[in-house]
């Protein structure tokens, strides 16, 4: 499934609409849009972030392909929303998690056949074995983060060991919050370095045509 | 109760060691409150580093290879970019265990294998397996020992990031975190550019099952550190 985009309009090719036809698919589109959010930017925001969401949960559940349940679960919510909509009381959220334990349920049951492709992190050619990057988009990506949260990141993983809790309170304080903001930031940074590196390890595989990545492991991972 | 009061709590759900119904309330707030998936989300964070650096329980350890460097690619990712901000936070840390290159290739060539043995080495009756610590396992497996009937004593070879430390103490749990021996008074030696503790057991000490090996550095002044954990299977003869 291609990714949502913030920003970027959803399209029907966004999700597995189900329907009869196009017009039935558009139909349910909107309708389940519509159902998170009556104004249809923030709709459409409710729905990436719901589906990371989504996602998060079958990747706790220890699901080898979280997106595809996750997008199974929002199908089977679009298949009902005509009449959900009218019935269900309360946050649509709820719905969803209904779903998404009976589609988890079957997965379980039913488990797909493990993934033989477990190349998916493989190096370019010609990388250094020595790195588990790419060692260029993690510098590049790192470069890319704005100095203070660069300089924080790495602070933040000084002095391994018995000195990194002093060392995280130290930060924190010079910093003006407390632990809880402080990792909160932290993550953040680690999401967008996450995100970059995704993007530069696809771009390496098809400048290089080496299989970094399995199919599938690009931006509709849970990006947080 | 204040969602900082229930870390705990919500460490044991991402380690899958929360009743169902536990389970099901934290997912209900992941999907309907962003705010508190991303907190989980910073907390998943903090939880692979504590693996990364050896400060995770012996149950704990083992959960978290099977729910994270075993899961979804979305979590090894976030374990390989965890290990490079930790390399790169610290320049002088040498860059240990095996590079995933290796692993991974490794780990294809003997998906269809029963048993994982990489460096082991068989000299009369003893056998030597050696241990990485937090290895991701591309075949998504424990490493496995299988011995084979002559084996009477088994050495364990562990990894170490670097020496430093007068001595070292390993500490046996099994599956359920039981403690079955802890030996003080190792000592670490240099081999290839890297560096080992070597810890022999008898084999009637290991029967078949899951294992986890806590190893901690002793200070002159006989201050333990943690310093790595290790998780192996040992197969049924």
């Amino acid at each position: 499934m291609k990714t949502a985009q913030a920003g970027i309009p959803l399209t029907l090719l966004e999700f597995r609409v189900v329907g009869r036809d196009r017009g039935e698919r558009t139909q349910n589109f909107d309708l389940l849009l519509s159902w998170l959010d009556e104004d249809r930017e923030a709709a459409e925001d409710k729905y990436r972030s719901l589906r990371r969401r989504l996602i998060q949960v079958f990747i706790n559940r220890g699901a080898h392909v979280p997106e595809d349940l996750a997008d199974e679960t929002i199908s089977r919510v679009a298949e009902k929303v005509v009449e959900v909509k009218e019935t269900f009381e309360g946050d649509p959220a709820r719905y969803f998690y209904g779903v998404a334990k009976n589609v988890l349920h079957e997965a379980t049951r039913n488990p797909p056949a493990a993934p033989i492709d477990e190349a998916r992190f493989l190096p370019a050619a010609g990388h250094d074995s020595e790195t588990h990057f790419p060692e260029h988009c993690f510098e590049q990506c790192l470069a890319t983060l704005p100095d203070d949260q660069r300089e924080l990141v790495l602070r933040y993983y000084e002095n391994e060991k018995d000195l990194k809790i002093l060392n995280r309170k130290a930060l924190a304080a010079k910093l003006g919050i407390d632990g809880s903001v402080m990792r909160l930031r932290v993550h953040r940074i680690r999401a967008r370095l996450k995100a970059c590196l995704l993007r530069c390890m696809e771009n390496t595989a098809g400048e290089t045509d080496s299989p970094i990545l399995h199919k599938g492991q690009g931006r509709s991972t849970n990006d947080g | 109760m204040a969602d900082e009061d229930r870390e705990a709590e919500f460490r044991a759900y991402l380690l899958g060691d929360s009743s169902e119904t536990d389970s099901q309330a934290i997912e209900l707030r992941i999907v309907s409150d962003p705010d508190f998936a991303e907190l989980l989300l910073a907390l998943e964070d903090e939880v692979i580093d504590d693996y990364l650096a050896g400060r995770l329980s012996p149950k704990e350890a083992l959960q978290f290879d099977r729910r994270f460097a075993q899961g979804a690619a979305d979590r090894v990712l976030r374990i390989e970019l965890a290990r490079e901000l930790r390399r790169k936070a610290a320049p002088t840390r040498s860059t240990s265990t095996y590079p995933l290159f290796w692993k991974l290739s490794a780990a294809a060539a003997v998906l269809a294998a029963v048993v994982v043995s990489l460096n082991t080495w068989i000299w009369n009756d003893i056998a030597r397996f050696q241990l990485d610590s937090a290895s991701l396992r591309g075949d998504g497996s424990l490493p496995r020992i299988n011995l084979g009937p002559d084996i009477n004593t088994v050495e364990l070879e562990l990894e170490l990031e670097s020496g430093g430390y007068p001595t070292y103490t390993a500490s046996l749990a099994d599956a359920d975190g039981r403690t079955l021996f802890t030996r003080d008074g190792l000592v670490a030696g240099p081999r290839g550019g890297r560096f080992f503790v070597r810890l022999r057991v008898a084999r009637d000490q290991l029967p078949a099952g899951d294992y986890v090996l806590s190893l901690s550095g002793v200070t002159a002044d006989g201050q333990r550190e943690p310093l790595a954990t290790y998780v192996f299977r040992v197969l049924p003869s």
